[in-house]
């Protein structure tokens, strides 16, 4: 059964129906909240900030309209307010991975998975939101930069360009990291 | 080509097309192992996103109480709840008041958010809220223009009001120097916001290719210009922070920092 079909049996109080909406779109509201709050640990409260979202405003979406559109746009704002709220009402640890890498015990020093993986989170994390979706898109899952300049109402020169912003962020940072790696071996 | 020229193409190039640098590649192993270090941060990158997105052992759990909090959101049950928390907290006072504890009294914990702090994040929250990038899809050109001008407008309205707040704060002999420079790196951190809105904005769809990549610019142009603004506002943080010897906020003013930079359009 289609999403529409399943909205439509939705508002007129069929809770199954929107459980079965969720199962079925749970790994893109994962994914978008991973891509707009950039870490495991907020997204996994933004997942959940939107499953309460979805609750209370269904009845606001248009079974005559795409339903996808609608979802990503309620996963966005539930991940904005979750990061909002992190920041003003949590005292912030700055944590530096990479201090806690380089006394850890390497003895060659090399720029392994593991610390690849701190480092580049560091970088993602920092990324607009924006340029983390596109990264996403195109890096990541291997889209092509025109069909996500399509979706996104973007131009493909816009899209390229935020692109290049975000792997020069990223690779910039591993960048300075492995240079100085190096020198210290 | 040298290892200079090499490493400023990798900055952006994509990793799965390296043939005009194979020649370099094959023969400086700095490069060679650079590119490597590109591959496995990806790499590594990816597979967290894919273990995230597949890990769904939590959903029932978190599917009961979305069901729960969403459904309570009704007005008149928040009304309710927060009627009986009234009456409770009430009913709490009254009880301890003819008999408060005797005993010497201990200092405050910690020193309280002033009011106007708490004013500023709600501020900030409204903020934050206001999106400019709605699908334009199906919208006529008046709509579309329309649209994007009460967002812009509303954006602005909120941040002038947060700015407008953070003035009041920092002229306000009664606060203390360490609330003035938290609320200024509110404000960096409002300016960076301003800057996303700007450069993340839809863009009109009925403009033809070379407009919209103008229209574009022009966005990053002036988001550029907030970007540079929150430079400089972390750097006084920073300057501050220091002076007064508040270690984790001049942190946080370095970080925010480095993302207003990194942001920026090089």
């Amino acid at each position: 059964m289609d999403v529409q079909a399943e909205l439509k049996r939705e508002t007129r109080g069929d809770r199954d129906a929107l459980r079965r909406i969720v199962d079925r779109w749970i790994p893109k509201i994962r994914r978008w909240a991973w891509v707009f709050c950039g870490e495991a640990g907020v997204a996994e409260d933004a997942v959940q900030e939107s499953l309460i979202r979805l609750v209370r405003f269904i009845g606001k979406a248009d079974p005559d309209r795409p339903f996808g559109p609608w979802l990503k746009t309620l996963v966005r704002n539930a991940s904005i307010s979750e990061l909002a709220r992190r920041r003003r009402t949590e005292e912030r640890e700055v944590h530096d991975p990479l201090t806690e890498s380089k006394t850890s015990d390497r003895p060659d020093r090399a720029l392994d998975l593991t610390m690849a993986a701190e480092l580049v989170n560091v970088a993602f994390r920092e990324l607009s939101p924006r340029q983390r979706e596109i990264f996403d898109q195109v890096d990541l899952q291997g889209r092509a930069a025109a069909d996500v300049a399509r979706e996104l109402g973007l131009t493909p020169g816009a899209v390229r360009a935020q692109l290049h912003a975000a792997r020069r962020a990223i690779r910039q940072h591993l960048t300075d990291e492995h240079v100085a790696l190096v020198r210290e071996a | 080509m040298n290892c200079r020229e090499v490493r400023q193409r990798l900055l952006e190039i994509d990793l799965d097309d390296l043939e005009s640098l194979r020649p370099h590649l094959a023969c400086c192993p700095e490069c060679a192992a650079l590119v490597e270090a590109f591959r496995a941060a990806e790499f590594a990158l990816d597979q967290q996103q894919e273990d995230f997105v597949n890990q769904t052992a939590t959903l029932d759990a978190q599917w009961a109480l979305a069901l729960e909090q969403g459904e309570e959101a009704h007005p008149w049950r928040s009304l309710a709840t927060g009627l009986l928390a009234l009456v409770t907290v009430c009913v709490v006072v009254l009880a301890l008041w003819p008999n408060p504890l005797p005993g010497p009294e201990t200092p405050h914990p910690a020193a309280p958010v002033p009011l106007v702090i708490e004013e500023l994040e709600q501020q900030h929250d409204a903020f934050d809220a206001v999106q400019m990038d709605p699908d334009l899809e199906g919208l006529d050109v008046q709509a579309q223009d329309g649209l994007l001008r009460t967002l812009l407008q509303e954006k602005t309205e909120t941040f002038e009001l947060l700015k407008q707040t953070v003035e009041d704060i920092v002229a306000d002999d009664q606060i203390e120097k360490r609330w003035k420079a938290e609320a200024q790196l509110s404000l960096a951190e409002a300016y960076i916001g301003l800057g996303d809105s700007l450069a993340d904005s839809s863009i009109p769809t009925y403009l033809a290719k070379n407009q919209r990549e103008f229209y574009a610019m022009k966005l990053q142009h002036r988001a550029d210009g907030h970007y540079i603004t929150a430079l400089g506002l972390c750097e006084v943080v920073k300057a501050k922070a220091d002076k007064e010897g508040l270690s984790r906020l001049k942190s946080r003013a370095v970080k925010v920092r480095r993302i207003a930079d990194r942001r920026r359009s090089h």
